[in-house]
């Protein structure tokens, strides 16, 4: 029964497709809720470090303490790294090519990841400004931010 | 600002994932799963150290931590028959699948017997599909018999056997 000659290889064919939902907590719906409502972004700052957090979270990953104030961020920042996706996952919101970066918003001190938009992939620069352009039908998603766009 | 404690404005987030990936089975399944759909035989390997029989074959044995060599002598052909051993059967309605919306109407589910097929040892145990529905005449230790599918329908996988079918034992 051991091999004698060269076997065939069976191969098989999995497809995982997992559709869920989980409750975005207080502080992640508070988030949610004022870009929906009030075109704001809005981050938790802690006590002890001063860490603003974009997108508002509700524990500090340095120091562990529970964060309850949150401070309006500006929909203003700059690009720190971004990449270009060219192929298709039938969870993403939109077709590639499409760039995603993350972005430092004026007055928060970590990255928020999104889109960039109304530029070709090749004109997008590390450190460029980029503001955020929300759309007219917002439904309390991070998608009710359209995409950045370059200032 | 603070937070909003008001119920309704307490969100949740809809996700999807998907991944789509293609998966070979190892030498010693893939050549288990070839003897299945080509000649419809089962064969496991045995521990050369502490002689368990394992069906599907297992390239380390989990017990002695040692390479099972693929040589001749370390395959088993087991046989087409077998012994269950316990069974269960999963019956009355199930729920409906909350992320597909899928419900199995109508379904009939057969028992999974856990089989001990033949030329095996006390370690060579298989869950797979039992014929009849009826559990009030199936029972610990009855005896059983795989059913193949045709040559052109099988493909390699263990739904090559059709299920396992009550051998009748003349008393």
């Amino acid at each position: 029964m051991s091999a004698a000659a060269p076997e065939e290889i069976l191969i098989s064919e999995r497809n995982f497709d997992s559709i869920f939902s989980y409750t975005a907590g207080t502080v992640r719906s508070k988030f949610l809720t004022e870009i929906r409502d009030n075109k704001k972004i809005v981050g938790t700052k802690c006590r002890r470090c001063n860490t603003v957090w974009v997108p508002a979270r509700s524990t500090c990953v340095k120091c562990f303490e529970s964060l309850k104030d949150f401070v309006e961020v500006s929909d203003r920042g700059t690009v720190t790294t971004y990449t270009v996706i060219n192929v298709h996952q039938t969870f993403y919101p939109m077709n590639p090519p499409f760039v995603l970066a993350i972005i430092q918003l004026d007055g928060a001190d970590t990255g928020f990841v999104h889109f960039i938009g109304e530029t070709d992939p090749e004109d997008i620069k590390v450190g460029m400004r980029v503001s955020a352009v929300f759309k007219e039908d917002r439904k309390g998603s991070v998608l009710d931010i359209k995409y950045f766009k370059p200032i | 600002m603070n937070v909003n404690s008001n119920q309704e404005d307490l969100l949740t987030v809809p996700h999807r994932l998907t991944a789509s990936w293609r998966e070979p089975a190892g030498v010693f399944v893939n050549r288990m799963l070839l003897a299945m759909r080509d000649k419809a035989e089962l064969w496991a390997v045995k521990c050369p150290i502490c002689e368990r029989i394992l069906f599907p074959p297992e390239i380390v044995c989990a017990m002695c931590k040692v390479r099972i060599e693929d040589k001749d002598e370390n395959w088993v052909r087991l046989g087409n028959e077998g012994t269950v051993l316990k069974f269960y059967h999963v019956t009355g309605s199930r729920e409906v699948d909350p992320s597909t919306g899928w419900h199995p109407k109508g379904q009939t589910f057969n028992p999974i017997g856990l089989i001990m097929p033949d030329g095996g040892n006390k370690w060579t145990v298989m869950a797979h599909v039992l014929e009849e529905t009826d559990t009030s005449k199936l029972y610990d230790g009855i005896r059983v018999k795989a059913v193949w599918k045709k040559r052109e329908e099988r493909q390699g996988l263990m739904s090559d056997i059709k299920f396992w079918s009550i051998v009748e034992v003349e008393k």
